[in-house]
């Protein structure tokens, strides 16, 4: 059968492997590049399976992001099943510490200060979702 | 203790139920006036 005019619109299986070691799963993104869409954003998933401080040094970007938190178990995915820290700050000095139980979304506007991102405990997989909107991703420190 | 200032950037995730009857469990968004009423606050 002939390739379907409409393929250039689906994609399957896009994953990339995590850079950190408790991270076994392939994580699945989603990239607006130039061949999808051109919009200039990307979504991410990843499954967190145990404890670890996925990010030390608190950053900031250029453009807005999004964090989700949820629970792992498709069927009650707000049960988040562990407890997550992460620390904003409006101007780099007065860090605050957010902790997180339940299903979370965090908005990270320009500019604002975040992490340590911290999975501190992990009673079943937990689902991480990153969008941030930008064609490329970058920190400022 | 105070509440934290940067506590506004933070929210549960809202759900709202399916139309579909297939679907038991709640659907999870991002209300997307989270964004636009933030960033009107930033600006002072």
């Amino acid at each position: 059968m002939a390739e379907m005019k409409t393929a250039k619109y689906v994609r399957t299986g896009v994953t990339m492997p995590s850079q950190h070691e408790k991270v076994e799963q392939p994580i699945i993104a989603l990239n607006s590049d130039e061949n999808y869409g051109n919009l200039g954003f990307s979504v991410f998933w990843e499954c967190i399976p145990a404890p670890f401080e996925m990010v030390s040094e608190h950053h900031n970007h250029d453009f807005p992001q999004y964090l989700c938190f949820l629970g792992g178990d498709g069927k009650d995915m707000l049960d988040l099943g562990g407890e997550v820290e992460l620390t904003l700050s409006e101007d780099g000095k007065n860090l605050e510490k957010h902790v997180i139980t339940k299903a979370t979304t965090v908005y990270i506007p320009a500019g604002l200060y975040h992490c340590p991102l911290n999975f501190k405990r992990v009673d079943k997989p937990i689902i991480f979702m990153n969008i941030f909107f930008a064609k490329e991703y970058s920190r400022n420190s | 203790m105070a509440e934290l200032k940067t506590v506004k950037y933070i929210r549960e995730v809202p759900t709202r139920p399916s139309n579909h009857k297939e679907v038991t469990s709640p659907i999870l968004f991002i209300d997307t006036h989270f964004a636009l009423q933030y960033s009107k606050q930033s600006k002072g």
